[in-house]
């Protein structure tokens, strides 16, 4: 269920990498767990991150989420349509509900990350 | 953790499930908001087997009611049903609850989850004196709510009686798939509907007939998520969140459900006393005139100091705004007064309102 081509991040955050470029979102594990996503607050476009900074939460009919960075680097876009179609989130969780892009700073943040197997076993692993 | 009888049937529904006071419950199935509509355009189907359900009787069951809540027992008719509060001797809310009467000197108080055991302590601890009877029947039976603009049509296409002239807030028997229930035409939705309580082992009977006699009318499992942000939009307190053991009916609102002019019960001096002199605080319906969503806890400002905190909050699903209930100082709990809400660090405006949040046009 999880597509093979992204990279996994511990706070449930995925990576699509094209070249320097990260696009972020969340898994759909994450969606399911946070419920129907209601409200995002963006972060800014242009501002400077590094991994694990908070850059954004999510509020869902159940709770709130602070999103993590996965990557270090500047945000070059944010996907507008969440501002009024935050449940493409939920919708989408791969697709058109992702969140961010970021110039990474250092690809080689994304050898930290996990790929699809070893998310799905630190899943399980977390459910136990 | 504690189980109703409808868990196998929420397993295979495909329910997520969490932990609500003690008990593994169905937080929802098709998601909250889904829930949530199909509750407001036609109906939805809830258990709430974890409510606690108390009989009282004898011919002291009256006298001792008339005690331990704050509205008038002996006025109450035969099959009737109200919403009322038990306060302790300070008038704190240790609960609220509705009373049904089911016969002469025979009551069923069905009370919140979380709060039964206390309950029962309180009863026995009030009721020395006094010839009663009380019988906890939570696990020995289901509950299951049945709300929305089609619950009547449902509950008549499943029930074997007519339900049909049954009012509002009156209980009746009924038979549902062959099995024996009780229904309460109650509910904590805002709209019309009803809460069924049979016998466990009929629990997933009268579940599944209620679901088939929906069909043709869109009904929908519904969990705990959308029990709540439809109470919400009412305005309808959540007892450990809006009201407590520290809160007074007076503070919260609850005035309406107190009849004053009963010779005695308890917490009424306390609550005649802030009557007279005012309370500390009100309790306040609010809207978010921006983006954002208050949850507990947040704190409330005016005049660049604080002035309460938040107690409820959410999404409304049918306005699409944050709503909110909390407690203010009591000069600021006026209606259409704009004060500011701490969103983790960003400033809010919120607008007080009256309740209900949402009405059907």
């Amino acid at each position: 269920m999880n597509p093979d081509n992204l990279r996994y991040h511990t706070d449930h955050a995925w990576v699509r990498a094209e070249g320097k470029k990260a696009i972020i979102g969340i898994t759909d594990y994450a969606q399911g767990e946070l419920g129907d996503i209601v409200y995002i607050e963006m972060p800014e476009k242009d501002a400077i991150v590094s991994v694990n900074q908070e850059i954004g939460e999510l509020e869902s009919t159940k709770t709130t989420s602070p999103t993590l960075a996965p990557v270090s680097g500047k945000i070059i876009e944010v996907n507008g349509e969440l501002k009024d179609s935050p449940e493409l989130i939920n919708k989408d969780p791969y697709g058109k509900g992702w969140i961010l892009a970021i110039e990474m700073s250092n690809t080689k943040d994304l050898d930290q990350l996990m790929d699809a197997k070893g998310y799905e076993a630190f899943i399980k692993e977390g459910e136990k | 953790m504690k189980r109703t009888c409808l868990f196998e049937p929420h397993k295979t529904l495909g329910a997520r499930l969490i932990e609500f006071s003690g008990w593994e419950m169905p937080l929802s199935y098709s998601g909250v908001t889904d829930e949530h509509r199909t509750v407001r355009e036609s109906a939805g189907v809830f258990d709430i087997g974890h409510m606690g359900r108390i009989e009282i009787s004898g011919s002291g069951s009256g006298p001792l009611l008339e005690m331990l809540i704050v509205s008038n027992v002996a006025r109450m008719s035969i099959g009737s049903a109200e919403y009322t509060l038990i306060c302790n001797h300070s008038a704190g809310i240790i609960d609220d609850i509705i009373i049904s009467k089911r016969d002469k000197d025979r009551y069923l108080l069905c009370v919140n989850a979380g709060n039964r055991e206390k309950i029962l302590i309180w009863i026995s601890s009030i009721g020395v004196n006094f010839d009663y009877k009380i019988y906890d029947l939570t696990d020995k039976t289901g509950m299951i709510a049945l709300q929305g603009p089609m619950s009547r049509s449902i509950l008549e296409a499943a029930a074997s009686r007519d339900v049909a002239s049954i009012k509002p807030w009156h209980i009746v028997e009924t038979e549902i798939d062959s099995a024996s229930t009780l229904v309460s035409m109650t509910g904590y939705t805002g709209e019309i509907g009803c809460e069924i309580i049979m016998n466990s082992a009929d629990c997933t009977r009268v579940w599944t007939a209620l679901l088939d006699a929906g069909r043709g009318f869109g009904i929908k499992p519904c969990g705990l998520g959308a029990r709540d942000t439809l109470r919400l939009e009412m305005g309808y307190s959540l007892h450990g969140n809006d009201i407590d053991e520290d809160t007074t009916p007076i503070e919260a609102g609850l005035e309406w459900v107190v009849d004053f002019s009963k010779d005695d019960f308890i917490g009424k001096a306390v609550m005649l006393e802030q009557k007279k002199n005012g309370a500390q605080r009100r309790l306040i319906f609010f809207e978010l005139l921006q983006k954002g969503i208050p949850r507990k806890g947040f704190k409330i400002f005016s005049d660049g100091k604080e002035i309460g905190v938040v107690t409820s909050g959410n999404i409304s699903p049918m306005l699409n705004k944050g709503i909110g209930i909390g407690y203010v100082l009591p000069e600021y709990a006026k209606s259409g007064l704009e004060v500011l809400v701490d969103i983790r660090g960003r400033v809010v405006p919120v607008v007080i309102v009256m309740r209900p949040f949402y009405s059907r046009k």
